[in-house]
């Protein structure tokens, strides 16, 4: 057999077809390279530089299912429709930043999408509520008295708080000090961050 | 462990109304739904990890202390019929039984808490009282959660709280009910009005038999509908204050009923008191709405109080699985209707006419 050699079996990165189209942009100084078939590259505007963006690529190829996420009875079909609903990332409509916790995000917990979200009206697992917690908050008016907890809170959840908010405090000021060159405070910082954290080792 | 025969034989504590205030509040109950952080919500898991997870969950419900000698099952090892009386008894919710494995239910002896694993959320401790004791029965439930707390991590985010498998339930993930009995407030046509104050205020009233407002045997449910913005205090209250207005209203209407119509009143009840004890052949609907006149005829004093008491039990026993369960054979309607009908007249026979002599000061 011949042609096995590098680029001959490169896939596009937006479908299963054999890349022909490969494209190199430096943004920001960092250069990214994209390889993309011809009606795709058609389809992302490639003739047109300046709308296409390669820091708006999805991050690895869609059509493999991530290892370990759960195959559920009821998720069947949905990678079928991400074919054809699939977002252009090049559309003006969606910002750069809302990449990832669009509406055709998967929950990096547990693979549920938001299509399952309004199907069933549940979630998948408590970190869907970090994924879609824009859809869900927006939500929440018509459906309770108020939108933030005012009950319980589970016992240690108070002192992690306090130890995350105190950590954090700790660190800028480390920064600070680090930035000022002031190493004698520097270091009186250091230690009281590493007797707030216990080390893994003790 | 305790067995499924044990549990049936023994009425649940809340049942035995102990409470003397249970005639219009007949019980109160406190859900709370909890989730364990980063798994996989039941209805979202792989049935090797809900297995995996309801496993390790029910070695921990059955070790709390007020789980000793538990009713411990998984739900696939309970039969069709054996589910639906757990339903009846509501110790478990229609969702839970339409599992399988997986799922699992630990019923504390006597019967006031009920902890369902891997139904819609991991977990959901519920706790029933007999009569209004909604902070009673919230006490004891945040009891097990301090208890349960201890060795699980429960999913919590500051700003949504507890974390639950349907936002409906974030925040708190509490859900306060009272199960009322309110013959005097349909059979004078206020329960409407009643009704509609009730949802405006936020709450969800609903019927415990039959659909929409036309209920069976008068009883009806009302429960908060919000979990998130308030704290378990402000909920339970708020519900509390609402379930003493209606209780008020109801006797409002029946002393009402007493004054107004005392021959319409002593007639409705003789007559219910005749059927049910003469009937061969009653199907669950007339039986009910029978069973709410004495029930209501005997706080009134046409009958002893603890006449109450066995209208209770009789409402339970008469349900589909319960009457079910008392046979081997797969019963038909109208062998149940006959099974149902034997069941009340014997029940009945420890309880003499009602005395209708206490409305001659109206007439």
């Amino acid at each position: 057999m011949s042609g096995h050699i590098i680029a001959a079996e490169m896939q596009c990165d937006y479908c299963e077809k054999k890349a022909t189209v490969h494209y190199t942009q430096i943004i920001d100084g960092a250069s990214k390279k994209a390889s993309l078939c011809e009606t795709c590259a058609a389809e992302q505007g490639i003739t047109d530089p300046e709308s296409f963006l390669l820091d708006q690529m999805p991050p690895s190829s869609p059509n493999t299912p991530e290892e370990g996420s759960p195959k559920n009875p009821s998720a069947e079909g949905s990678d079928e429709n991400s074919g054809e609903k699939k977002p252009s990332f090049l559309s003006p409509n969606i910002p750069k930043v809302n990449l990832g916790v669009t509406k055709s995000g998967q929950c990096p917990g547990c693979g549920f999408t938001y299509e399952n979200l309004n199907k069933t009206g549940r979630l998948g697992c408590s970190e869907c509520y970090q994924f879609f917690r824009k859809e869900i908050k927006a939500s929440l008016d018509n459906m309770h008295k108020g939108v933030t907890h005012q009950g319980r809170v589970p016992e240690g959840v108070i002192e992690d708080i306090e130890l995350r908010e105190q950590t954090k405090k700790l660190e800028n000021a480390l920064a600070d000090a680090i930035e000022s060159e002031d190493f004698e405070t520097a270091a009186k910082l250091r230690d009281e961050l590493n007797a707030l954290t216990p080390h893994p080792c003790q | 462990m305790m067995r499924f025969s044990t549990l049936l034989k023994h009425p649940a504590g809340w049942m035995t109304g102990s409470d003397a205030d249970s005639a219009v509040v007949l019980t109160s109950r406190i859900r709370l739904a909890r989730n364990i952080s980063g798994a996989p919500f039941p209805g979202w898991s792989r049935k090797i990890d809900r297995i995996q997870l309801m496993t390790s969950l029910r070695e921990k419900v059955e070790a709390l202390p007020e789980m000793k000698n538990a009713f411990s099952h998984e739900l696939s090892d309970l039969t069709s019929v054996q589910k639906q009386v757990l339903v009846e008894r509501h110790l478990i919710s229609r969702e839970q039984a339409a599992r399988g494995s997986g799922s699992a239910t630990v019923v504390n002896r006597n019967q006031t808490l009920s902890i369902m694993i891997n139904e819609e959320d991991h977990l959901r401790l519920q706790s029933i009282r007999s009569g209004l004791h909604l902070k009673e029965a919230y006490d004891l439930i945040s009891k097990v959660d301090g208890q349960l707390e201890k060795s699980v991590s429960f999913a919590f985010d500051q700003e949504l709280g507890y974390l639950t498998a349907c936002p409906t339930n974030l925040g708190t993930g509490l859900r306060a009910s009272a199960m009322l009995h309110l013959p005097g407030l349909v059979i004078s046509e206020n329960i409407n009005e009643v009704m509609n104050g009730i949802a405006k205020l936020g709450l969800a009233v609903r019927g415990i038999f039959g659909e929409g407002t036309e209920s069976l045997g008068h009883l009806f449910q009302i429960s908060n509908q919000s979990t998130l913005g308030e704290s378990e205090q402000e909920i339970i209250e708020r519900l509390d204050r609402v379930i003493r207005k209606v209780h008020h209203q109801e006797l409002n209407a029946r002393q009402k009923l007493l004054e107004d119509s005392p021959q319409a009143l002593a007639d409705k009840v003789s007559r219910s008191y005749g059927i049910l004890s003469h009937a061969y052949l009653i199907d669950s609907k007339e039986a009910l709405n029978h069973i709410s006149l004495i029930r209501l005829a005997s706080d009134m004093g046409f009958f002893p109080k603890k006449t109450i008491e066995l209208c209770d039990e009789l409402i339970m026993e008469i349900e589909p699985a319960h009457l079910q369960h008392s046979t081997d054979s797969k019963l038909s309607a109208s062998q149940r209707d006959t099974i149902r009908a034997e069941i009340i007249r014997s029940r009945l026979q420890s309880i003499q006419s009602p005395d209708i002599s206490l409305i001659k000061q109206y007439l």
